[in-house]
């Protein structure tokens, strides 16, 4: 019978909370695999209850000031919002195999329709999130999010994606300045310029890394040529050929593959700095201090770890990189942390929740 | 145990008590009642165990309590008599053999799955599949096609006309299948075959062989793909690959991506290749019962990996078939056709007849 919590009267006018996570990979391994092999015997149907008790799980070991935070969604309402979507997909996918013509159609439609499913995932989100028993909400109206989409694709076409660090932010900020926790408005700092800086670096990174890719090419192209030659076979034979070509890709690829995690590394260390970093829940603002060679190292180890374990690793890669993105999250509370739940209820539904989970929508923000 | 009244988020100090009469009483620290609600215990509700996280629990209202005590809300429970569900799913998930064994046969059966159960699976679904509807599927790709990346043919209508009877002979032991041969260029030496009985061929196709019976050959491979319904499976099996990363990832960030990525385009690979050997069995019978020489096929064949001069040089269409010469080596896993000279071999080494 202990209470955690501290009385605002000793808190002081500004403090750091540090979010503690404190869930583990073995724990969660083991609720994984239950959730698969149930998720697998139902056909599926019970892949929202899966949801929720990874959710849950996650929430509750991400600890501030104390206390967890709590995913409070139904099961059942994420099982209907699944088999909305899923029946959506089931016809688009019919059409793609009967009439490709009204398929495209069709994803046309999906794609009209995707601010309004990305806004309601969020206000289901948001609304089934809570810490000390105050929920968030996220308060755009679906309207704005369309205005934003037009701006957003207006501005990448004529701009020929050249805006597209400006259109991130301008999604960045729709996203962090809508969402209220209680009756508190989040708002967020983060100016575009900082954003194209990001660019301004990951963009050559990236470069440098494909550049490197296809130097590599080069040096086993003219080794193919050179090869025979010194090893005394016949020259352009093509199963020799093959051979070299199919072992430099054997070996090539996955090393291309982990370079990128590097500019990768460095894009999301900085993002999540700058989306989280910007942020204010009230009175009260957050840090975000990931470091570029930090996640790096995570990242890696994860991608090597999930490679040798064909994949069975991914509960234990998946605590890693949650362990480590909220070890660099810190709450700085000026003045106590004590909000009003405030008014208002919305409409929430779990079919824009459940097009984030398929993965039709992808709303990666980068962090 | 601390109580939210979900008006703040303060909490203050709680207790949550049974007594004799299975009345439930929710005092504060002074004895003061939080919940004059929280009475009956019909109207509590518990939420399941999860690891070793804190519970929550409320009564319908808007206060919601947190207890770190889990043994004390289990003996709650089972005075109560419930709550088993949820303690039996905690306990499947704190068993580490029960754990390993799951995974292990995850693995395993994942691994069957995939190999056997998801083709059988579809091969099922497909055979079952009305006639005219497994015909229709792919109905307007041709169109699609025809406006995208094919061209007309520039063949003579006489050569046409000759092609076409050939095929005709090919086909007549399958009059069921609603057949038709028609001819395009524009996309490499290739021939590929629509679920709705359209075969395709380019002109190049025709150019590179050195005997129309090369030609019948590969036609006689297309008429198989129709035959065993492939179009239809391999959308079914890519559908319920989908479902089945999607299931074991659940809500997959960049991490699953990579993870689910490599595997299923594998899985996809190894669906596309069963259905490749397939309809080599098939053209295999066809030309014999034809009395076409199943050598024309290895020689078309080697002529395509020739021409093509590496693996995986022509283009891939969704939904069709477009054929592929594939060199072995250790890519050859990831290819949508089996290594070509290991599928013409048997083909290759076909006894001439005397
Ligand atoms: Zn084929």
């Amino acid at each position: 019978m202990s209470a955690e919590f501290e009385s605002p009267a000793i808190t002081p006018i500004q403090r750091d909370v540090p979010f503690v996570f404190t869930g583990e990979a073995g724990e969660y391994f083991r609720i994984w695999i239950v959730n698969v092999v149930l998720s697998l015997l139902t056909l599926g149907v019970y892949s929202a209850w899966a949801k929720k008790r990874t959710r849950q799980y996650f929430y509750r070991h991400t600890q501030v000031d104390g206390t967890g935070f709590e995913y409070l969604a139904d099961p059942i309402q994420i099982l209907k919002g699944r088999v909305v979507l899923v029946l959506l997909l089931g016809c688009l996918v019919a059409l793609q195999a009967f009439d490709p013509v009204l398929y495209l159609v069709g994803v046309a439609l999906f794609m009209v329709a995707s601010p309004a499913l990305l806004v309601a995932a969020l206000r289901f989100n948001a609304r089934q999130s809570a810490w000390r028993n105050v929920r968030f909400r996220f308060d755009a109206p679906i309207s704005v999010a369309y205005q934003l989409y037009a701006k957003m694709v207006g501005l990448t076409l004529v701009t020929c994606g050249f805006a597209v660090p400006y259109t991130q932010w301008m999604w960045a900020d729709f996203i962090a300045s809508n969402h209220r926790f209680g009756d508190q408005p989040f708002s967020w700092r983060t100016q575009p310029g900082e954003i194209v800086t990001l660019y301004i670096y990951m963009v050559p990174m990236m470069m440098a890394v494909y550049a490197l890719f296809f130097v590599g090419i080069l040096c086993i192209a003219t080794l193919g040529q050179l090869l025979p030659t010194i090893l005394g076979t016949k020259a352009n034979d093509p199963a020799t050929m093959d051979q070299i070509v199919s072992m430099a890709s054997i070996i090539g690829l996955p090393l291309f593959y982990a370079a990128l995690t590097v500019p990768s590394a460095f894009f999301k260390a900085r993002m999540a700095n700058l989306f989280f970093g910007g942020m204010s829940v009230g009175p009260h603002t957050v840090r975000s201090e990931q470091r570029f060679a930090e996640l790096l190292r995570v990242y890696l180890g994860n991608l090597v770890a999930l490679v040798l374990s064909l994949g069975l690793a991914w509960p234990w890669a998946k605590v890693r990189l949650t362990a480590y993105r909220l070890s660099r999250l810190t709450l700085v509370a000026h003045g106590p942390l004590v909000v009003d739940a405030g008014e208002g209820a919305d409409h929430v539904n779990a079919l824009g929740d459940a097009a984030m989970d398929l993965g039709e929508l992808d709303l990666d923000l980068g962090f | 145990m601390v109580w939210f009244d979900g008006q703040r988020s303060e909490g203050v100090a709680a207790t949550l008590a049974l007594d004799a009469n299975h009345y439930l009483t929710l005092r504060d620290e002074n004895g003061q009642l939080l919940d004059p609600e929280a009475v009956c215990p019909a109207r509590l509700h518990i939420a399941p165990p999860l690891g070793d996280t804190a519970r929550t629990f409320h009564f319908g209202g808007s206060g919601r309590g947190e207890s770190r005590d889990l043994q004390a809300l289990a003996a709650l429970e089972h005075a109560l008599g419930r709550g088993w569900k949820g303690r039996a799913l905690a306990r499947l998930e704190s068993a580490w053999p029960i754990a390993l064994t799951l995974g292990a046969l995850v693995m395993l059966g994942g691994l069957a799955g995939l190999r056997w159960g998801v083709p059988w699976a579809a091969e099922q679904v497909a055979i079952a599949m009305p006639d005219d509807l497994a015909h229709k599927v792919g109905a307007g790709t041709l169109r699609v096609l025809d406006t995208t990346v094919l061209k007309p043919s520039r063949l003579q209508t006489a050569r046409k006309d000759e092609l076409r009877a050939g095929f005709l002979t090919l086909a007549a032991p399958y009059d069921a299948l609603p057949l038709t041969l028609h001819f395009r260029r524009g996309v490499g030496p290739n021939a590929f075959a629509l679920p709705d009985g359209t075969v395709l061929l380019t002109d190049e196709l025709v150019a590179l062989a050195t005997d129309d019976r090369q030609l019948f050959a590969v036609l006689a491979h297309e008429i198989g793909h129709v035959h065993h319904r492939h179009g239809v499976r391999m959308a079914l099996e890519g559908a319920a690959l989908s479902v089945l990363v999607a299931v074991v990832l659940g809500d997959a960030t960049e991490l699953g991506n990579v993870a689910a990525g490599m595997p299923a385009a594998l899985a996809q690979a190894q669906f596309s290749q069963a259905h490749e050997i397939q309809a080599d069995d098939f053209a295999l019978e066809t030309l014999v019962h034809a009395g076409i020489s199943p050598r024309h096929f290895a020689v078309i064949m080697r002529r395509l990996q020739a021409s093509a001069g590496g693996p995986d040089r022509s283009p891939v269409t969704t939904g069709t078939d477009p054929e592929k010469t594939s060199a072995d080596g250790a890519l050859r896993y990831l290819a949508s056709h089996p290594p070509t000279e290991a599928r013409v071999a048997r083909f290759a080494t076909w006894p001439e007849p005397q």
